[in-house]
């Protein structure tokens, strides 16, 4: 539970007829976390893929372009009936040319009709400026005795123009088009610089500019008739085939990486070695599999390793229920080997933190039938995070059960207390349900979530002494996290005993037996961390006070979503409805608007704040991270399946 | 009985303890918010060191609630 999955260094040896059979056993086994063979020496060389394997990357760079073709790209089909390998081996083949036949017509129709489409685009854009020039186009160009400017202007010229004492002639709409004896060509152009020209490109069409425009127009919705068309009957393509696409673009990569495993292997002349990792309590069952490999002899050996200088892969070992919670690891960093894996204390600790922060039967509720309904894996997808769900999923409910149980607790529903002293008990003498916004209250629960903080900083020290045993050995563990939990000890019992003191202005009083033995046992702690760490210890000392007011967070964010929730019902929604009438449909509308936005917020605060109180708090106490995942060689199908 | 004067004093104290803080926090964040989506956006998979590396700040508005609150509690 608190350890990774332990794991043997193995070393499969064969002989290289036995290969493509050793390939099949890797893979069908799972369990077989390789290590890359890099050295070459006169023996083993880094292996060759097996021969299948340039037909595979061919099928599939053609089913890659068919995919591409029928826009299949990131897209996910829809899960039918699984396709079976057999049918996709036997039909490849014949499924590639048929399908490029049909598809690459329209694909290269679709290709031409978009570039045609663009072309005339550019053409009409090219057109808007000249479109109030009522003269044929071809009549603004390709003249012998006159020159011609079409442009925006910002001042008018005409005066010098006329000046010129030449033939001119001037249109003047959207830009002005200017006629000019040849002769006069550079002086004119030296003043319509001067009037701030700039000229416009004439396209190559000889019609008048409204009558190209109208017929530009027209072409272009009959090329946008036809690209839909072609568009609509790729996608019937799509639909008829695209499962069995996705189905053979994953049998294809799959067969692909399958004839590219020996890459990862040392092979010589006759024989081949695999270097791996496999979780120890599969060495039996692997070696009694090993012996359906028919040809060729293989064998399977354990080797000693070093545990200072090689690192096997993590695979947490968790119950179940804790599983979700290994995401959360996987999120900061997975432990190292030699360490204790945290994830069964967050899924503890987790939904205690989340519940106390948002603690409203109301929120719970809408929480839980959130993740049941499956809604909130929909909001997920929507939001474009789909990958993680599942396991949020179940970190969200486990969540929503535990707010529900402190809305319980607080008697808060949607802010509302619905429970009033119609239901009051008392547990370990205190009265519930507690009101814990009331002025009385805040003390209390401030105290409390220093106390949490305590009790969960101790715990990390804790786990700390067994990491640093692990690490360094017994010595070490007991003078650094001993010493921590000595410092956090006498800081607590010294704070405890002097703050009331310190606050109210009152005189300290060092013969009291928690003030002396906090500031005896805060200087031992202190010696003895010094003694590993040197000054870092002392410096770290503030650190330890900032952590622990650090979970008063957890009353502070709980302050605030229930802050939002009474500002909702008391200040906006309750006034409007006891003004009756068309003021009772304001207020409901306001109670849903205001607590959907409540319970979005409500969703995220806590639980951002209470991965941050486990990743900075918790962990800087005793985890250090960095495990590399167990990654066995494996198949992954999700549209095809094996006989 | 406490002077209203000295009541609002202390209101207005508290405002400022918290308020402050938040100026502090989100200036802090700013700078990390923006570094941490700019390094998301070359490896989608240090999200969860980009989230919490942006959230450390938020222990600044948390002392400011704290000191309100026990200001709030001389009232």
């Amino acid at each position: 539970m608190f350890k990774t999955e332990r794991m043997k260094r193995v070393l499969l040896l064969g002989t290289m007829d036995a290969l493509p059979e050793t390939v099949d056993f890797l893979y069908r086994t799972g369990s077989f976390h390789i290590i890359d063979y890099k050295e070459t020496d006169d023996v083993f060389d880094i292996g060759t893929p097996l021969p299948e394997a340039e037909r595979a990357s061919r099928r599939l760079l053609d089913m890659m372009s068919i995919s591409q073709n029928l826009d299949m790209e990131g897209e996910e089909m829809p899960l039918g009936e699984k396709i079976p390998v057999k049918k996709i081996r036997a039909e490849i083949d014949a499924a590639i040319s048929n399908l490029e036949l049909e598809i690459s017509s329209e694909a290269h129709a679709r290709k031409e009709v978009e570039n045609l489409l663009a072309e005339k685009n550019a053409e009409l854009s090219a057109l808007h400026p000249l479109k109030d020039i009522d003269l044929p186009l071809a009549l603004l160009r390709d003249y012998d005795s006159l020159a011609v400017f079409a442009g925006r202007l910002k001042s008018d010229p005409l005066p010098e123009i006329s000046a010129l004492g030449v033939d001119y002639d001037i249109i003047r709409g959207n830009i002005i088009v200017l006629f000019i004896e040849k002769k006069a060509e550079a002086r004119a152009a030296e003043i319509l610089g001067k009037a701030g020209f700039s000229e416009v490109a004439l396209p190559k069409i000889s019609e008048k500019p409204l009558v190209a425009i109208h017929r530009l127009n027209s072409e272009i919705g009959d090329l946008e008739k036809r690209l839909a068309g072609i568009n609509s009957r790729i996608d019937t393509l799509r639909q008829r085939h695209g499962l069995f696409v996705m189905a053979s673009l994953e049998e294809l990569s799959i067969e692909a990486n399958r004839a590219e495993t020996p890459l990862r292997f040392g092979t010589g002349h006759h024989s081949f070695i695999v270097d791996a990792w496999i979780p120890s309590t599969s060495m039996k069952r692997l070696q009694e599999e090993m012996s359906g490999i028919k040809t060729g002899v293989t064998e399977l050996i354990e080797l000693d390793w070093n545990p200072k200088t090689e690192e096997p892969p993590i695979r947490q070992k968790n119950p179940r229920p804790a599983r979700p919670m290994e995401m959360l690891m996987e999120m900061f960093s997975l432990p190292k080997y030699d360490e204790v894996d945290p994830t069964f204390l967050m899924f503890l600790t987790f939904p205690l933190f989340y519940g106390l922060m948002l603690g409203d039967m109301g929120y719970g509720i809408a929480i839980l039938a959130l993740v049941l309904s499956g809604g909130f894996t929909k909001l997920m997808k929507a939001l474009g995070m789909g990958g993680g769900a599942p396991g949020l999923n179940r970190i969200l409910l486990y969540s929503g059960i535990s707010t529900v149980i402190f809305g319980f607790l607080f008697d808060e529903f949607f802010g509302f207390p619905i429970l009033g002293h119609h239901f009051s008990f008392s547990l370990l003498g205190i009265e519930f349900p507690v009101d814990r916004v009331s002025p009385e209250m805040v003390g209390a629960m401030l105290l409390l979530c220093v106390y949490i903080g305590i009790a969960h900083l101790f715990i990390g020290y804790v786990m700390g002494f067994f990491t640093v045993k692990a690490e360094h050995g017994l010595k070490e563990a007991v003078l650094e996290k001993g010493g921590w939990i000595l410092i956090l000890v006498g800081f607590v019992l010294f704070s405890f005993s002097a703050l009331p003191a310190l606050m109210h202005g009152g005189a300290l009083s060092f013969t009291s037996p928690p003030l002396l033995s906090g500031i005896v046992l805060l200087v031992i702690g202190i010696v003895m961390t010094y003694m590993v760490e040197g000054i870092n210890s002392v410096l770290e000392l503030p650190g330890l006070a900032s952590n622990l007011l650090s979970y008063t967070r957890i009353y502070a964010i709980g302050l605030s979503s229930v802050g939002i929730a009474l500002a909702f019902n008391e200040n906006m929604a309750m006034p409007a409805i006891e003004g009756g009438g068309a003021g009772i449909a304001i207020g409901i509308i306001i109670l849903i608007m205001g607590h959907s936005l409540n319970l979005a917020l409500g969703l995220m605060g806590p639980l951002i704040q209470t991965l941050r109180l486990h990743y900075v708090e918790f962990f800087s106490k005793f985890y250090i991270g960095g495990g590399e995942k167990f990654n066995p060689l494996r198949y992954r199908r999700k549209y095809t399946k094996e006989a | 009985m406490v002077l209203l004067e000295d009541a609002g004093a202390i209101a207005m104290a508290a405002g400022i303890a918290i308020g402050l803080a938040a100026l502090g926090t989100a200036w802090a964040e700013k700078d990390i918010g923006s570094a941490a989506v700019g390094a998301l956006a070359e490896n989608e998979k240090i999200f969860g060191k980009a989230m919490i590396l942006t959230v450390i700040p938020e222990t600044i508005i948390i002392f400011g609630f704290l000191i309100a609150f026990l200001l709030m509690g001389k009232m």
